[in-house]
């Protein structure tokens, strides 16, 4: 029963009681039974006029031989990362449908430990996002639960492989030396990523700093050494024309530092692109960065003015910012805060990682028993072993680089693919996980079951007794 | 005879009438005690005997008296013809008409049926009560079925205690648990092997086997063993240590083993000092008393055994600052060694030898029975120097800053003192009044500087026309004085803005308001303050109560002026001499910058414990080929774990084994996974690059293309 019944209820019984005291208060006692008895008939069909009741309808057996499709009940759809670098969020996402009376609860689990939770409301079809901070590294399964009440509804597999960091190598160009370079700079190499600094000092005279990178001369940036990077942090003075053009050309990424930070600083709460809110900066509101036209706000504040914009720059990306005090939030031992917003915007400018090759699979679910469409990018030989067979290789008619190859496993788990270079891994799952992931089932039933349907009762239906009931009592006044 | 039986029949019906009260009463009182029965029994209860007995304390039914039932029946019952009280009389006071009537009414009375309106009013309290009982149940019933709903939802994860493996052959163990004797604690003895026991205590273990065994051994997880000795029949083993460290063990019979069972220590905690008084800086005035009354609140898990306070006097100032150590015991005994302890001392300062100027430094050190010693934080008292207050240093070597305000505090002490000095001499009245001029002297210096806190002068002081009146008595100034001054000048008669002047209430003047820092005003507001007391002292005539106020307003005014003043002292400073020839030519040659080289690898501490977490789950998976070093090195991680916290890790560190010697089941893995879990934390986020197509793709063609502006 919901609330509006609940109210119905009470607000018909208060009536009742009321009217029928005030029948039988009547100086005139003669037909009183019948007054009460029409006025309960009215109040009823008042009440039942709003309550919502349902009559079960037979629908009639479909005359044509089509198939009929059911509306598939449970997750029915789910996406996660199979591979995520250690440290970082993973985000498991779909949808839901609950078509029971009763409130799920959908839990993810890794090693026996509920790491998140969410609930679907009764008669629901909504989206889920469930997130977790994976502490293993390697390959593991991970898991999905519905649950309702006591009952497991449904239980599937999650597969997830967890890759240790690749260090970044990142190169300072500073006009004066400043604590935000500095921080950072220490926060990368505490990391073990490569920083190469360059500070100017004086005239023709720079400070130098090599962290985790060979000892070299920094005086000219030629595209030789441009190379050796993924990043390069500057002032907007520092860096010339022509070496944006080569970092453009290489795509290699530019963290591109505004000269001034203003003059009226005053605290702001800021927020990243992802939604993570990060602690109070001092800044200047009036120094925003424009937003649109190919510029990408990555940090904004509460009225979505942006900070850090992010834009294509030939191949490479261009990050500008007009936050130079982040280092207060690492004094502020917010260190938490400072790696989740340094990660976020090295990331979006960093130089994509080259490979030598790319293994895709198709279908992202691939099940035992099922064809499994392997693609491989390579521009050397292709070889492609699956499950310890060669599969031969198909090559695309106009990309040259791009292989396909269909693999049949016959078994579940993590399966090995290994190509010329080196070998990656796919989880292939068991015949009956994920079934009601596509939209809809096709049901293949023999004997076509009778469909009840529900049909809500017309309230017109209630007015004919209260009008009848009414009637008698204007009558009985009357007489 | 009619008589009697109508008055027979009166009495019944007030008996009914009595009854009815009665039961009215009672269903009142259940439907008063049915909604407070969901708070529980006991307030239902009460609540329903405190109504009935208020409301039959109030209309108390048993004493209606039976004329009120004839007055009732005559009313609702006309063919009584309003005789029903000749009933109630005996027959023999019946005069003859009252005995027809009698007779007549009679067979009306016997026949009487009381009307249903007589239990109108039981029948309202029985619906009260039955509408506040469903009431009631309804809402119990509400209530339990929300509380309910989330009951299923909720994470049923607690850990299970399993009962322990016990090594076939060993049918009774009895483990006596002997806390240390300074505890005071009775033996504790139990028969599970897990032990939990207070620090350093002695544990002695019984076994009793169903055979004879050759060798029984305790394993200790420091790789020590202890022996059990046998009895005649080598069937019962002692052993016994004393544990100083939480661990866990393996019973080893026959050089088969045990698994392991945790052996937790609890620690004894340090004594806690709570101190109530005084406060960790005090000052005690010129004046006041130089008792300090220390006070503190002691207690520990097991017992005190002593306490003391350690006072360290330093004396004198500059280079020749001395100290001296003393230290005091407090006035209770400790022989009884209670856990909880009040302790109080009242340090004499004066008799200790303290004199104005010295600092007297103190804490309390306890010890408890396991003479562990804690400590509190030091204490500071201050005896101020008052000689000091009144050295010209300041004047002579600084700035002059606004010397006469402090010469006039300081003239009122001098004054004051010399007052005191003078009192035997002089008489009472003069006394009084000499007392009252400093009063007022002392106004006028607080009113000067109550003008730099932009505070409203309560009369003009520096107006030469009040000036003029300084001789007047000082309560009815105010009054008297501006209606003098009113009409003093004929010239000024209706000069609006004069008059205007004179009677505006000029509030705190924007530019006096700004005139110091907020930190300058505060301690002068202090020092005003203290002026007040000092002048209420006053002109009470207790100069003697005045002065630790005047010093003190004095040592406030004197910090103020030596915050106010920055004085840099010339120091003999050489600095190397110039040379011409080298200045401004823009050479930087021979400056080299500095190069900062370093190399840092980054290891993750915990990386076996995290790809164990994934062996294992291959593992479970069916897969046998694994990592062994893998799980070696987080076996060891875990191994660490279990000696400190053994209750929480010993299970895991038990799976491990039983999966490195190939035995584990799929609930060991899960065991073992828990364990380590819990040992992981989240690995710090890295800034990460994404992947790129395989080199020469398209957006690369796309973009070299439009680049060079050629297919």
């Amino acid at each position: 029963m919901t609330s509006w019944n609940y109210f119905l209820l009470v607000a018909g019984l208060v009536a009742a009681g009321w009217l029928i005291t005030r029948e039988i208060r009547r100086p005139r006692k003669d037909r009183l039974i019948g007054r009460v008895t029409a006025t309960v008939i009215a109040v009823v069909c008042v009440v039942l006029a709003g309550w919502p009741l349902y009559v079960s309808h037979k629908a009639s057996a479909p005359k044509q031989l089509v198939q009929a499709e059911a509306p598939a009940t449970g997750i029915i759809a789910c996406d996660w990362p199979r591979s995520l670098t250690s440290g970082s969020e993973w985000a498991v996402q779909g949808r839901y449908r609950n078509t029971t009376n009763k409130l799920v609860t959908l839990r993810l689990a890794g090693f026996d430990t509920t790491l998140d939770s969410a609930v679907i409301a009764p008669q629901q079809d909504s989206s889920f996002s469930l997130k977790a901070w994976p502490l293993h590294q390697g390959r593991a399964v991970y898991g999905i639960t519905a649950i309702s009440g006591r009952d497991t509804l449904e239980q599937q597999p999650l597969p997830l492989e967890v890759k240790s960091a690749a260090p970044l190598t990142v190169l300072f160009l500073a006009q004066s030396p400043d604590f935000e370079n500095r921080f950072l700079a220490d926060w990368l190499v505490q990391q073990g990523n490569a920083v190469a600094m360059r500070t100017l000092v004086a005239k023709n005279k720079y400070l130098l700093r090599f962290s985790n990178f060979p000892e070299q001369s920094l005086d000219a940036l030629t595209p030789a050494l441009l190379a050796k990077f993924d990043l390069v942090v500057a002032q907007g003075g520092a860096i010339d024309k022509n070496t944006r053009a080569r970092l453009e050309d290489a795509g290699i990424g530019l963290v591109l530092k505004a000269d001034s930070a203003g003059t009226q600083p005053r605290p702001l709460s800021l927020k990243l692109r992802s939604g993570q809110r990060l602690p109070v900066l001092s800044t200047d509101p009036g120094q925003v960065l424009p937003v649109g036209n190919n510029q990408l706000p990555l940090v904004t504040d509460s009225l979505h003015r942006a900070y850090v914009t992010v834009s294509l720059a030939g191949a490479g990306k261009l990050v500008r910012t007009h936050l130079l005090n982040t280092y207060s939030w690492q004094l502020e031992g917010q260190s938490a805060a400072y790696g989740q917003y340094w990660s976020a915007i090295l990331e979006a400018a960093a130089r994509k990682k080259a490979a030598a090759e790319k293994v895709t699979f198709a279908p992202a679910i691939a099940h035992v028993y099922q064809p499994l469409d392997i693609q491989l990018e390579t521009t050397a030989t292709p070889v492609l072993r699956a499950g310890g067979i060669a599969l031969p290789v198909a090559q695309h008619p106009w990309l040259a680089y791009r292989y396909t190859g269909t693999w049949w496993p016959v078994k579940s788990g993590w399966q090995q693919i290994v190509t010329g270079t080196g070998t990656s891994w796919n989880y292939i799952f068991q015949e009956d996980d994920w079934k009601n992931l596509p939209v809809t089932v096709y049901r293949t039933a023999a004997p076509v079951s009778r469909q009840m349907t529900l049909v809500r009762l017309s309230p017109v239906w209630w007015l004919v007794p209260l009008f009848l009931a009414l009637i008698f009592l204007w009558w009985e006044k009357k007489m | 005879m009619s008589n009697v039986n109508g008055h027979m029949k009166i009495a019944a019906i007030r008996a009914r009438w009595v009854r009815s009260q009665l039961l009215r009463y009672g269903l009142l009182s259940i439907a008063l005690a049915a909604p407070l029965a969901l708070f529980g029994a006991v307030p239902a209860i009460v609540g329903g005997v405190l109504a009935l007995t208020a409301q039959l304390w109030w209309h108390q039914p048993w004493r209606l008296p039976e004329e009120e039932v004839a007055r009732y029946l005559n009313q609702t019952f006309p063919e009584l013809e309003d005789s029903a009280t000749l009933f109630l009389k005996p027959t023999a006071d019946h005069n003859l008409l009252g005995t027809l009537q009698v007779e007549k009414i009679a067979p009306a009375l016997e026949n009487l049926q009381l009307p249903g309106k007589f239990y109108k009013p039981l029948r309202q309290a029985a619906m009260t009560a039955l509408f506040m009982l469903l009431f009631t149940l309804g809402w119990y019933g509400l209530n339990t079925r929300i509380t309910s709903l989330p009951a299923g939802m909720t994470n049923t994860n607690a850990p299970t205690n399993h009962p322990e493996k016990v090594l076939p052959g060993i049918n009774g163990i009895q483990i006596t648990l002997q806390p240390p004797a300074y505890m005071r604690r009775p033996a504790r003895t139990q028969s599970a092997f897990n032990i939990t026991a207070p620090d350093s205590a002695s544990v002695k273990w019984t076994l009793h086997t169903n055979n004879q065994v050759q060798e029984l051994t305790l394993l200790f997880n420091d790789s020590t063993r202890l022996a059990l000795q046998p009895d005649a029949s080598h069937t019962t083993w002692t052993a016994t240590r004393t544990v100083h460290k939480s661990g866990f063990y393996q019973v080893s019979m026959n050089s088969r083993l045990s698994e392991l069972y945790q052996l937790q220590l609890i620690p004894d905690q340090l004594p806690v000092i709570r101190m109530t008084s005084p406060k960790p800086y005090t000052t005690i005035e010129f004046g006041q008393s130089t008792k300090v009354n220390v006070q503190a609140a002691l207690s520990d898990d097991y017992g005190i055994r002593n306490a003391y306070i350690s006072l360290t006097i330093a004396s004198g100032s500059g280079e020749a600052v001395r100290f001296k150590d003393q230290e005091l015991p407090f006035d209770n005994n400790f022989s009884a060694q209670l856990p909880q302890y009040q302790v109080s001392k009242t340090l004499n300062l004066s008799a200790m030898g303290l004199k104005p100027g010295d600092e007297l430094y103190f804490h309390i050190r306890v010890t408890d029975t396991r003479r562990q010693e804690n400590r509190s934080d030091v204490y500071i008292v201050t005896l101020p120097d008052t000689a000091q207050l009144f050295s010209m240093e300041g004047m002579v070597t600084g700035v002059a800053f606004k010397p006469e305000y402090f010469r006039s505090q300081r003239q009122i002490i001098l004054d004051a003192e010399q007052l005191l000095r003078e009192k035997d001499s002089l008489g009472k009245e003069k006394f009084n009044s000499r007392s009252n001029d400093l009063g007022t002297d002392q106004k006028l210096l607080r009113l000067r500087y109550g003008k730099f806190l932009g505070e409203e002068s309560e009369s003009n002081i520096g107006d030469p026309r009040v000036a003029a009146e300084e001789g007047h008595d000082d309560h009815d100034h105010d009054h008297h004085g501006k209606e003098e001054h009113g009409a003093a000048d004929p010239k000024d008669f209706g000069n609006a803005a004069k008059v205007l002047d004179e009677f505006t209430d000029k509030h705190d003047n924007a530019e006096d308001a700004t005139f110091f820092d907020p930190e300058i005003k505060k301690q002068l507001r202090a020092t005003l303050t203290e002026m007040w007391k000092s002048e209420l002292q006053l002109r009470l005539y207790k100069p003697q109560e005045a002065l630790p106020f005047a010093y003190k307003a004095l040592r406030l005014l004197k910090d103020l002026q030596q915050q106010s003043r920055v004085y840099v002292a010339k120091t003999g400073l050489k600095t190397t001499p110039l040379k011409p020839e080298k200045r401004l030519s823009g050479e930087q040659d021979k400056i080299q910058p500095r190069q900062q080289k370093e190399t840092v690898t980054y290891q993750d501490q915990l990386l076996a414990v995290r790809q164990a977490l994934a062996v294992l789950d291959a593992m479970k998976a069916g897969d046998t080929n694994v990592n062994t070093a893998v799980l070696r090195d987080a076996q060891q991680v875990l191994t660490t774990q279990a000696a400190a916290t053994p209750a929480v890790y010993l299970p895991a560190l038990e799976a491990m084994r039983r999966i490195q010697m190939h035995k584990g089941t799929e609930k060991d893995i899960r065991t073992a996974q828990q364990g380590l879990q819990k040992i992981l934390k989240a690995p710090p986020l890295q800034p990460q690059s994404a992947p790129a197509p395989v080199s020469p793709s398209l957006p690369q063609h796309y973009f070299h293309n439009l680049k060079t502006g050629t297919p």
